[in-house]
């Protein structure tokens, strides 16, 4: 059994002028000790599926309905107080926002140590020495003095590692890491990168990692989900999907990414680019969802939706004209 | 921290002059002649003139402003002109009523107010929300009189729970002073607990929007810690500001409360001395409100440090 298994996932939310379908019957799972990427441009709903496995979206207006089953609980059928039983020590979340994700009038110390107690039943002070212990396994240098400050005195860097300190406290068997990089300068991703790959190793926690950031998920990842619209487009292995991608979303997003080392100048200087906008979650979309940008689009495209598909062992996609392997090979 | 105090204090010091200038100029210029009122209806000009004198009225403005000035610095307010007892001996006879009713007001005001505000914005557009929201627009338009009489015909002459009207010192015991303080200090806080209550709504729906709001549910902290640890804290700044602005509408309103409920405080004192043109009572107690205000003020601006950690001097 899978550590998480989501299936049919659907938040909706009621806006003014209709339902925004934010999530629409997203399935997916996560082993125990695994890291999977979930990746898309802004407005794919890969924000909103995470929060809505630890049921964090407010609901009204939202609404999350289909099973989201942790070590073989659905966690949509928990009471309010099992769910928090379940949050911050079981599962737990970074945020994309260091910045503002941390309550600026309570210490780093005790938003640490806030879910030791809750769910551990430490002491105040017990709860501060394990801080101090949190803030040096991420390495916060003089963790002492730093355990008694308040998040402005902190950089972003240092306040995405507390937050991985606290995330992390409790030893939670699924983390759930919602663009952890994309506020940070470059050369401190890298380092908040290196930090979770190695605390990932020593915990053995399982990964969620949220990004749009493909360098990032090459980097990290072992499966990749790539969202598209409130929908799953594809899922494979993190090197098939780099090495040949199936759907033309996932092509379009790769060929828009620049590569190192290539010119300027001529026609390879030129990012490729998707055309169009990601459409409105607001109204039903009859057919596939990619079909108002894809380059490769046809009749049929507008009318059926194409189903989720096996395209190569392991290696789904939704797409009508993915060739499956066999048939390439034939 | 300390060096900001020091030029707080020192920046009261003009406030409090521009004050001082203002309440002594008021009575110069309104009309009517004390003189002539302690002379009474029989006097003869002569008498007029020699009170006037005695009372140092003929003398020129600025020479009487700084006479005034001087003497109350050195703690010397003047003598009443009705009662010939020092006003410093009069404030002091009639101060612990209305701090007394202050203090209960402003003690019962928040610890009713700023609990309606937080759940207010928790149940936002539900009809606990609109419960609350009305009953601050019905604290904003209702005067303190009105429901001054109302509560004490309720509470005190048709169900004879509380006493009617009065006031017994605490060092009388604490329950009596509590019966008697109860319905005026109701009365008077209609109006405070509307105000911190809308404050700490508006605030605290800001706040609950915040990531960190959202971080704490997603450690698994419960509603109760996330309204009054993690988002009330963080909306504590504007929320003290206004219960500071507010001891100005406190001290409006003591004077009428204790008019409805005839407390022997320092606003009957004041309506009496105006009533009277008992200019030395009037300019002394005047003088007390606008230092009370500006001191508090100036802990309330020494307490955000309390709050928010961001916030040094």
């Amino acid at each position: 059994m899978a550590l998480l298994e989501v299936e049919n996932l659907q938040t909706h939310f009621r806006t003014p002028d209709g339902i925004n379908r934010a999530v629409d019957g997203v399935t997916f799972h996560v082993n125990a000790g695994e890291t999977v990427a979930i990746v898309g441009e802004s407005g794919c709903g890969k924000s909103v599926t995470s929060m809505s496995i630890l049921r964090l979206i407010p609901e009204p207006p939202g609404k999350i309905a289909g099973a989201i089953r942790f070590q073989g609980r659905d966690l949509l059928t928990l009471s309010d107080r099992e769910m928090r039983a379940i949050r911050g020590n079981e599962i737990s979340m970074i945020f994309q926002e260091p910045m503002t994700s941390l309550n600026p009038v309570l210490t780093v110390g005790r938003q640490i140590g806030e879910t030791l107690r809750l769910h551990q039943g430490l002491s105040a002070r017990q709860a501060e020495e394990k801080a101090v212990e949190m803030l040096t396994l991420v390495g916060i240098p003089e963790p002492r003095r730093r355990v008694r400050e308040y998040p402005h005195q902190l950089s972003g860097g240092m306040r995405q590692r507390v937050m991985i300190a606290i995330a992390l406290a409790c030893n939670p068997k699924l983390l759930i890491a919602d663009e952890p990089t994309t506020a940070l300068d470059v050369t401190i991703q890298a380092q908040i990168l290196e930090l979770m790959r190695d605390l990932k190793r020593r915990v053995g926690a399982a990964i969620v990692l949220i990004t749009h950031d493909l360098g990032v998920v090459a980097e990290v990842a072992e499966r990749v989900i790539v969202m598209y619209a409130g929908r799953k487009v594809e899922e494979a292995a993190v090197g098939p999907l780099f090495n040949h991608p199936k759907h033309p979303y996932t092509q379009g997003l790769l060929g828009s990414m620049p590569k190192l080392g290539s010119s300027l100048h001529g026609d390879e200087g030129r990012l490729a680019e998707i055309p169009g906008l990601v459409p409105s979650l607001k109204q039903k979309i009859p057919g596939c969802v990619f079909a108002g940008r894809c380059p490769q689009v046809t009749d049929l495209c507008h009318k059926v939706a194409p189903a989720l598909e096996e395209k190569a062992p392991g290696h789904v996609a939704a797409c009508h004209y993915a060739l499956k392997d066999e048939a390439l090979a034939a | 921290m300390f060096a900001y105090v020091i030029r707080r204090v020192l920046q009261t010091i003009p406030v409090m002059a521009l004050v001082a200038l203002f309440v002594f100029s008021l009575l110069y210029i309104s009309p009517g002649d004390p003189a002539a009122v302690i002379a009474g209806d029989q006097a003869t000009p002569q008498d007029v003139e020699r009170i006037r004198a005695s009372l140092g009225l003929d003398r020129p403005y600025l020479v009487r402003f700084g006479t005034w000035l001087w003497a109350i610095l050195h703690g010397d307010m003047g003598t009443s002109i009705f009662t010939n007892l020092p006003v410093t001996t009069m404030i002091a006879q009639r101060i612990e009523p209305t701090l007394s009713l202050m203090a209960l007001t402003l003690v019962l005001a928040i610890c009713i107010a700023v609990p309606m505000g937080v759940v207010a914005a928790w149940k936002q557009g539900t009809l606990i929300d609109r419960a609350v929201m009305g009953f601050a627009v019905l604290g904003f338009s209702v005067p303190v009189f009105v429901v001054g009489y109302l509560l004490a015909y309720v509470f005190a002459l048709e169900l004879d729970w509380l006493p009617v009207q009065g006031y017994t010192s605490l060092s009388n015991g604490v329950l009596p002073w509590l019966e008697n303080l109860v319905l005026p200090a109701i009365a008077l806080g209609g109006v405070y607990i509307a105000l911190i209550a809308r404050i700490t709504r508006a605030t605290m729906l800001e706040v609950l929007q915040q990531d960190y709001i959202r971080t704490a549910r997603a450690k698994g902290a419960g509603q109760g810690s996330i309204l009054f640890v993690h988002a009330l804290k963080n909306a504590a700044v504007p929320i003290v500001t206004v219960i500071g602005i507010g001891i100005a509408l406190l001290i409006g309103g003591a004077v009428v409360t204790e008019s409805v409920f005839a407390i022997p405080g320092l606003g009957r004192l004041t309506v009496d001395a105006i009533l009277r043109r008992d200019y030395p009572v009037i300019q002394g107690v005047v003088l007390l409100f606008s230092f009370v205000y500006v001191l508090v003020n100036l802990l309330i601006d020494l307490a955000y440090t309390l709050f928010d950690p961001r916030i040094r001097y």
